[in-house]
């Protein structure tokens, strides 16, 4: 049950943008709404107006060009899972959503929505970061594109300014040969926030760049090398993080399941580029 | 308050409803249309109670507005099935005791239905990923997979001999 | 056609209802100028309510009544009468209900409950059943002396927060110690966790303007919700009428008496409209009952070769703020709580004991899945200590015909046989040929663990149910009781015996569905697993009764002695010719001879059971008859855990009951596969989590997981075994709650044996077992 609000469906992106120039932090935007409806419904955020981006078609885009995989605001988990060209080019983001939410949540959720709501255990987040992908924002002045290192500022807080939306995140296809996971724990097998997440990417040059989330205010890059056996890079994790005691984990399980994780990643990477 | 007219189809019939804006489709269909098979267990799409197809794809109807689905095809429990006659997959769910208290039960058939349309022979890892969203107290989940396992089992004879 | 249905697997009776949709719920019930109401909860976990303004709800457009505690003076309680409607002068726990609304829509009573105003101050709160026995502990309830209770059943301390004290005394457990070889001493404990039905508590109520209440309401036990509301309000019982319609799963949680009386006073005040009521998943949570903490503390003296020679227990009840049912939990674990072995000297204290926490009720297992943690895990530990195999351990204490329980009841041939459950499971799992468990690799171990279990109903020594059989004109038969089956299959049970023992299909059955205490005969609660045990028993007598009246028409009719005649396939016939034969279509409704004279009447059948052959226990001593059967069970897991992140996955689970006879196979199995999942929720996950102010924070599927269809063993063994139980129908007893009792001993103690590690709490969670591993690699 939720107070009330307007609903607003336009069917251009200037629309979204005028209409949040006009109210502000009064006005939310709705894609998957399945955090903000919570948030609502829990009595967290109390819109006046509710802007429903499903009805603008380029926000649907989720085609590669150039070598680069635009994922529009309003392409569900779901829509990412089913698409072929997504599965070829980037495992990871299959990886990752499979890992999300339950499949009726996946078919509402959206990838730019779990990076908006900027929980530090958001799993797209971890693995966009990995990607070194970047995020489209709207304004009324302009369009802007934010690494996604630079986007995610608190819990829950992002680069985001008072008129600005994403209208999408963007993601370079990484070189042929080069590895990438997504590792998980959770409290069940079934649908479930991260305790931890880890991302990673290792290029074919050795390169390696690894997220872990729920282990600090925001997710937390560190770059290294996939040739040191995880083991450095496990401590250089270690100092990078700062969790914390909370429902879902205690700060010393986090720190130890972060490093581990770590571990198995670059071990996982390492074993995959062998063999391949 | 602010209200929209919307028109979609629900189970096969056009309808057109005006609803205000913040108003849940679960509501909507339970109070506005009738249709009470749709359960509400948690509100917060944790549970899958309130489990129903939108243009094919399952979704939560309680964290769905009414006034999202203006233009789409809605599906319940009541669209499962008419008169005295069961689905198959209301047949499984029947012959392999996938029930208890029965108040999962609308919202699981609607995620199993939702699984057969877009993979008519899942695994049992995908039947369990499929339903991992359905929370069920009473059955310990076994006899609803079976019963997935068969109905997913009589399609393919069946579009086997058809 | 109706030989042999007794075993038959066949489906529920009312899946048509239930995979359509269209079974009808509380939540589903709409009507005419039907109010719907909201609760205020409190924010504090312990605090005094200087004041409460209402002026600004009651003021808003929409909003038909507001109550506050202070305006009801009632209280209610099935065995402890402790709690009020709405908390009065004081909240005890945080979620508590404060105030209600009754308002035209949903919407306008959340808003006009948000209006309400109340002012607080806080109080010194307790929220550890340990801190809570000190002397200068805070009071939860400091008028406990003035609370009616059972006399000479349950022991209240005044002006402390003990709520009972169960005793048992058997033997002379210092003269045992003093027999021992080796003496094992240990604590355990285990969280609050929740029963989540699906279905959260709802009720709709009429106060009518005549004064009398209509209430249908997602209760377990109809007559419970009327005698307990006839009670508190001191109103004539006839006055009172509830109907149960389906109900979304309950486990214990819907028992006894809950948001009724609440709805039903909104309704009065709010013009005399019905009010309907559904708690959120947020106050099912922290509003609505739990399951209680509890903390145990057993001391085993034992021989070298193995033989138990006292025990000594201590059990802590974390009742919360209110104990209303929660008190005979603390008493069942006192006749029960030593666990199914033969031990000569026992003393068991059990205190229940409130704190500024939600409060306790039962839920399926009634004490015994939280004592059987601490006393499963304690043998195998004792095993451990004087180093022997704890299956062999368990096999040399068990009870066994001859032994004496430790409220001294013989065991007979016919009590049933916790040995073969447990020789059974051991066998399925493989427990003599652990040692060559290969490892999973990666870090991960391969482990097994058994444990045992009982459980009798816990139930008052007069315990009633009653049935009736009402022939329609077709000789179909309508089948009446009150029991309410809200999952577990008991209205199909019940179906197979009337079919088997009127000789009729089992299609011309008709059972009543809505429970309705102004239509169907008495019955005391669905709890206990008592349902298919008594109600069986008053099902079968029904039928009979039916038969003997049809026997008694036809006799007359044939003209032969009524010891001639035999029925089958809906007819009445001569034994030594079967030709001559009447049709009951031609005798249910009274027979006619061709000359026009009538004879007989409508058949009725009426069928009663009560707890026959308990006593009231030994207020010093416990001993005494407190139960009417036994069902002893076991349970064999193997598991694999992975060492670096303390995650379990359960690769086998084995379990096996003696219950006696199997009524419906397919849905005994069906409780069994259920009930043990519950039980690896509470093993491995499931636990009520609060702030320092006693706050619980997760109050919601977010954060309180129960588990998923990928949570579930990768394979499952049920085994029956049937030793009659000579007052059971057709020999059988109940194992509603049995398959969740002991699951979490199994888990323990297969991580013990593997890994060397003795957890002592509950759950076991991948963090839990993961530390635990992590400080026992640190001590080495």
């Amino acid at each position: 049950m939720f107070p009330p609000f307007r609903y607003f469906k336009p069917k251009r992106i200037e629309e979204v943008t005028a209409f949040l120039a006009e109210h502000g932090e009064s006005a939310r935007i709705l894609a998957g709404g399945t955090d903000l409806l919570v948030g609502m419904r829990r009595g967290e955020f109390t819109p006046d107006v509710l802007i429903d981006i499903k009805g603008i078609p380029e926000l649907q885009n989720l085609s590669a060009d150039n070598g680069t995989l635009p994922i529009g605001a309003a392409v569900s988990v779901n829509d990412l899972l089913d698409s072929a060209e997504v599965a070829a080019l980037f495992p990871i983001l299959i990886q990752t959503a499979l890992r999300m939410a339950s499949h009726q949540i996946r078919n509402r959720a959206t990838v730019v929505g779990n990076l908006c709501n900027a929980s530090p255990a958001a799993d797209m987040g971890a693995a966009l970061l990995a990607l070194g992908a970047r995020v489209t924002i709207a304004s009324p002045r302009s369009r802007r594109v934010l690494p996604l290192g630079e986007f995610f500022t608190g819990v829950k807080k992002s680069a985001l300014g008072r008129d600005e939306w994403v209208i999408s995140v963007e993601a370079d296809t990484p070189p042929p040969g080069s590895r990438m996971g997504f590792l998980k724990q959770a409290r069940v097998r079934g649908p479930d926030l991260s305790t931890v997440n880890c991302a990673a990417v290792l290029l074919p040059d050795g390169a390696l760049t690894l997220v872990l989330g729920a282990v600090a205010e925001t997710p937390v890059v560190v770059t290294g090398c996939g040739s040191d056996k995880g083991n450095g890079i496990a401590d250089r994790v270690r100092e990078a993080i700062a969790p914390i005691d909370d429902v879902r984990g205690s700060a010393e399980y986090r720190m130890d399941l972060a490093c581990l994780m770590t571990r198995r990643m670059v071990e996982k990477l390492t074993a995959d580029s062998r063999r391949g | 308050m602010d209200s929209h007219t919307i028109e979609f189809e629900i189970n096969g019939k056009r309808a057109s409803l005006e609803v205000v804006s913040h108003r849940t489709l679960l509501q909507v269909l339970r109070e506005d249309l009738h249709l009470s098979g749709t359960k509400e267990g948690c509100g917060e799409g944790e549970c899958g109670a309130c489990t129903v197809l939108v243009d094919g794809r399952s979704v939560t109807a309680c964290l769905t507005l009414a006034v999202e689905v203006d233009g789409c095809s809605v599906r319940t429990i009541e669209g499962e099935s008419e008169g005295p006659d069961l689905s198959p997959l209301q047949e499984a769910f029947v012959k392999n005791h996938a029930l208890q208290c029965g108040f999962c039960t609308p919202g699981m058939i609607m995620s199993a239905r939702a699984l057969l349309e877009r993979n008519p022979s899942p695994t049992e890892d995908q039947i369990k990923e499929a339903i991992a969203g359905n929370l069920c107290r009473c059955t310990g989940y076994r006899p609803i997979i079976q019963a997935i396992r068969e109905a997913a089992a009589r399609r393919k004879d069946q579009s086997a001999k058809g | 056609m109706s030989e042999g249905l007794i075993g038959k697997g066949v489906p529920r009776i009312e899946s048509f209802e239930k995979v359509t949709g269209t079974a009808r719920f509380v939540g589903d019930m709409d009507l005419p100028g039907m109010l719907h109401g909201r609760m205020l909860l409190s924010p504090h976990a312990h605090a005094r309510i200087v004041r409460i303004d209402t002026s600004k709800a009651e003021s808003l457009d929409g909003v038909a009544a507001v109550l506050v505690g202070e305006e009801l003076p009632y209280r209610l309680g099935l065995y402890m009468v402790d709690k009020p409607v709405l908390a009065s002068g004081k909240v005890r726990h945080h979620g508590e209900v404060v105030a209600a609304v009754a308002a035209v829509s949903e919407e306008i009573a959340a808003r006009a409950a948000d209006l309400i105003e109340v002012t607080y101050e806080p109080l010194a709160a307790v929220f550890d059943p340990v801190e809570a026995v000190k002397p200068d502990a805070p009071l939860v309830h400091e008028d406990l002396h003035t609370y009616h209770t059972i006399k000479g059943v349950f022991f209240p301390r005044p002006h402390t927060n003990i709520a009972n004290h169960a005793r048992l005394r058997k033997g002379d457990v210092e003269e045992g110690f003093a027999a021992a070889d080796a003496i094992v001493e240990n604590e355990f404990s285990l969280p609050q966790v929740a029963h989540v039905p699906l279905e959260t508590h709802r009720t709709v109520a009429h106060w009518k303007r005549n004064g009398a209440i209509e209430i249908w309401s997602s209760a377990q036990s109809p007559f419970a919700v009327r005698n307990l509301l006839s009670v508190a309000l001191g109103m004539s019982h006839s006055r009172i009428r509830v109907v149960v319609p389906h109900v979304g799963g309950a486990f214990g949680g819907k028992a006894g008496i809950h948001l009724e009386p609440l709805v039903s006073l909104l309704s009065r005040k709010a013009g005399h409209r019905p009010v309907k009521l559904a708690a959120t998943r947020e106050e099912e949570f922290s509003t609505l009952p739990c399951r209680q903490g509890l903390v145990a503390r057993i001391k085993t003296g034992v021989t070298k070769e193995g033989k138990i020679t006292a025990q000594k227990i201590e059990y802590l009840w974390d009742a919360g703020a209110y104990a209303d049912y929660g008190v005979n939990i603390g008493r069942a674990a006192g006749y029960s709580g030593a666990g199914p072995y033969d031990i000569d000297n026992v003393w068991i204290d059990s205190l229940t004991i409130y704190t500024n926490r939600p409060f306790g009720t039962a839920y399926r297992g009634f004490g015994h899945v939280e004592f059987f943690w601490a006393i499963e895990r304690q043998m195998d530990m004792v095993a451990r200590e004087i180093g022997m195999d704890s299956c062999d351990f368990r096999m040399r204490n068990l009870l066994r015909p001859g032994s004496v329980t430790i409220t001294g009841e013989e065991i007979t041939e016919n009590t049933g046989s916790v040995e073969k459950c447990l020789e059974a499971v051991a066998a399925e799992v493989g427990w003599k040929e652990r040692s060559s468990l290969g490892s999973g690799g990666n870090g991960k171990v391969r482990a097994r663990g058994i444990a045992v279990l009982h459980k009798a109903p816990a139930m008052p020594s007069n315990t009633a149910i009653s049935a009736i059989l009402k022939f329609n004109e077709d000789a179909t038969v309508d089948l009446m009781i009150s029991g309410v089956d809200y999952g577990q299959g008991t209205a199909t049970a019940f179906c197979q015996m009337t079919a088997e023992h009127l000789r009729i299909p089992m299609e011309n059955v008709h059972f009543i569905w809505n429970k309705d205490t102004d239509r169907m005969p008495y019955d005391w609660q669905t709890v206990a697993s008592r349902l298919t045990f008594m109600g069986g028993n008053a099902v079968i007598r029904a039928a009979e009764d039916c038969v003997s009246q049809l026997k008694d028409m036809a006799s007359r009719a044939l003209d032969v002695p009524v010891g001639d005649l035999e029925i089958q396939d809906g007819k009445v016939f001569v034994a030594r010719e079967p030709a001559r034969s009447i049709d009951y279509r031609a005798l249910v409704m009274g027979y006619m001879f061709p000359s026009g004279n009538s004879i007989g009447g409508p058949v009725i059948g009426r069928g009663t059971c009560i707890a026959e052959g308990l006593t009231v226990l030994d207020p010093e001593t416990g001993q005494g008859l407190p139960a009417a059967n036994w069902t002893f069970g076991a349970h064999g897991v193997e598991i694999e855990i992975d060492t670096a992140t303390g995650e379990i996955q359960v690769l086998k689970l084995a379990s096996a009951f003696d219950v006696g006879r199997v009524i419906n196979e397919a849905l005994c199995r069906g409780q069994v596969v259920g009930g043990c999942l519950q039980g690896l929720g509470t093993a491995l996950l499931e636990t009520f989590i609060y702030n320092d102010e006693g706050c619980l924070i997760n109050n919601s599927f977010t954060d309180y997981k129960i588990p998923t269809a990928r949570d579930i063993p990768i394979e499952t063994k049920e085994i029956f075994i049937e030793t009659p139980q000579l007052n059971g129908p057709h020999g059988a007893r109940g194992v509603a709650e049995h398959p969740m009792i002991s699951i979490p001993s199994a888990v323990g103690n297969a991580i013990a044996d593997a890994l060397g590690v003795e957890i002592m709490e509950l759950p076991l969670s991948p963090e839990r077992v993961y530390l635990a591993l992590k400080r026992k690699g640190n001590r080495d």
